[in-house]
């Protein structure tokens, strides 16, 4: 759970209290607990407010560039075509491949101009026509909360939709001029229809080997990534061997990234912790999560709360009634946004204090 | 869940000789899952540690993708690619 915020947080929340010792609790602005993966996977703005302001806060201004080429209608002789992708693309979305894309050419030292933007643009184009038709595919009747495409236009607009935004991107891919960047996303789109095929084919099979689940979500999800990293590299003009290893970073990001996706869609939060639950309160330590929520509340529970916390030894029960009282009372989403201001603080120089980079795992 | 046999499930079918595994078993294999069968193969999957497998499995690939990043200069960027990774695995709230 969170685990890297919650230690980030305790510790710009220690770090502020020493800078500032009359630090303003009133930061939660429009996010709240909405359920899972709700948070950053519905932000009408592109990506959720840590992968925004933090992760991709080197390329933030990239990247809000490729939003805004990203909601620009594509023309297209057939209007409702660019009304299906405008739809699509409009309606959210972590832009996780362009913030890919983007980081790794600045990594690799790209600045000659704005290839980055617009390849970043084409990762996301792509990504985008998979959705379209996995929708298809899975008969989805919703997607990031709105109607799919196909509930909305039918299978038959909507999978020529898919197709086109595919072709697009290929198009501009050309323009770019680029054949090794045209053959990585090229790679990409062959695997990702691959991993769709296999997936059918596994599909309700309880005979589904680890191995076939692997190739499924390397082709299906960890191959755009992996082209989204490659060509960052590939357009900063590094040696092999980065490119490479980028490629790679790629690929396994990916099926990391799937495998939890897979996991999240059979547990609820608590489930997904790798470590124990309130280990921190358990340990008597408070940290910013709930000193927030203890500061915001009125309610007799606070009262109880505070109660627990100054007398002994917790029990099993009572960590889980704290725990469940900071959850429900906003302390981790709060904990991030406070992490957040203190790290756009770090930031804003363009580079964060080494002492805030997250503990490695 | 849409009939999509992912690693969390592929992990306990494998793991597990129990009566209930054929169970699950044949409620994949037959038709359409009415809400009780989603539940109770949900239920199969985390009590018999398939999402935990699931993300260990997902650690080993982060952990390489975060190899990847040794060899490039320490710079903002690769910071942030670092973050990244460790964000999937923390991305729950």
């Amino acid at each position: 759970m969170r685990w890297f915020f919650l230690q980030t947080s305790d510790f710009a929340l220690r770090t502020s209290l020493e800078l500032n010792p009359t630090i303003s609790y009133a930061i939660v602005d429009a996010v709240r607990p909405r359920g899972r993966k709700a948070p950053w996977a519905a932000s009408p703005s592109g990506a959720g407010p840590v992968l925004r302001e933090l992760v991709f806060a080197p390329v933030a201004e990239k990247l809000a560039e490729v939003e805004r080429r990203i909601q620009v209608k594509i023309s297209s002789r057939a209007d409702l075509i660019s009304e299906v992708t405008n739809y699509v693309l409009g309606g959210g979305g972590k832009r996780v491949r362009p913030g890919l894309l983007l980081l790794s050419a600045r990594m690799c030292g790209y600045d000659g101009g704005e290839r980055d933007v617009d390849l970043a643009v084409v990762a996301e184009f792509m990504h985008a026509a998979t959705l379209i038709h996995d929708d298809i595919i899975d008969n989805a009747p919703k997607r990031r909360g709105r109607p799919s495409a196909p509930a909305r236009w039918g299978p038959h607009v909507s999978v020529l939709a898919g197709d086109f935004l595919y072709s697009h991107s290929i198009q501009r891919l050309v323009c770019d001029g680029d054949f090794q960047v045209l053959k990585a996303f090229a790679d990409a789109t062959v695997a990702m229809t691959e991993g769709e095929i296999l997936e059918l084919r596994w599909h309700r099979n309880p005979d589904v080997l680890h191995q076939d689940y692997l190739t499924i979500i390397t082709c299906k999800t960890a191959a755009l990534f992996s082209a989204a990293c490659r060509s960052g590299a590939l357009i900063a003009g590094v040696d092999e061997t980065r490119v490479e290893a980028l490629t790679e970073f790629g690929l396994n990001l990916g099926i990391g990234f799937q495998l939890v996706d897979d996991a999240l869609d059979f547990a609820a939060s608590e489930e997904m912790l790798g470590k124990p639950v309130g280990n921190d309160l358990v340990e008597g330590k408070v940290t910013y999560p709930l000193i927030y929520v203890l500061h915001q509340d009125h309610s007799p529970e606070r009262d109880h709360i505070r109660h627990l916390l100054s007398n002994g030894q917790l029990q099993e029960a009572d960590v889980e009634r704290i725990r469940r009282y900071v959850t429900e009372g906003g302390g981790v989403l709060a904990s991030v946004e406070e992490a957040r201001t203190y790290l756009r603080k770090g930031g804003r120089q363009g580079h964060l204090s080494a002492d805030l980079r997250p503990p490695s795992g | 869940m849409e009939g999509k046999v992912t690693y969390p499930l592929i992990y306990v079918l494998h793991q597990d000789d129990s009566p209930e595994r054929d169970h699950i078993r044949d409620l994949l294999s037959n038709g359409q899952l009415k809400e009780a069968d989603v539940e109770r193969i949900r239920r199969y999957v985390t009590e018999g540690g398939g999402v935990l497998a699931s993300v260990e499995e997902a650690r080993t690939y982060l952990r390489k993708a975060r190899q990847q990043l040794v060899p490039f200069p320490d710079t903002v960027a690769r910071r942030s690619l670092e973050m990244l990774v460790d964000f999937i695995v923390e991305r729950q709230w």
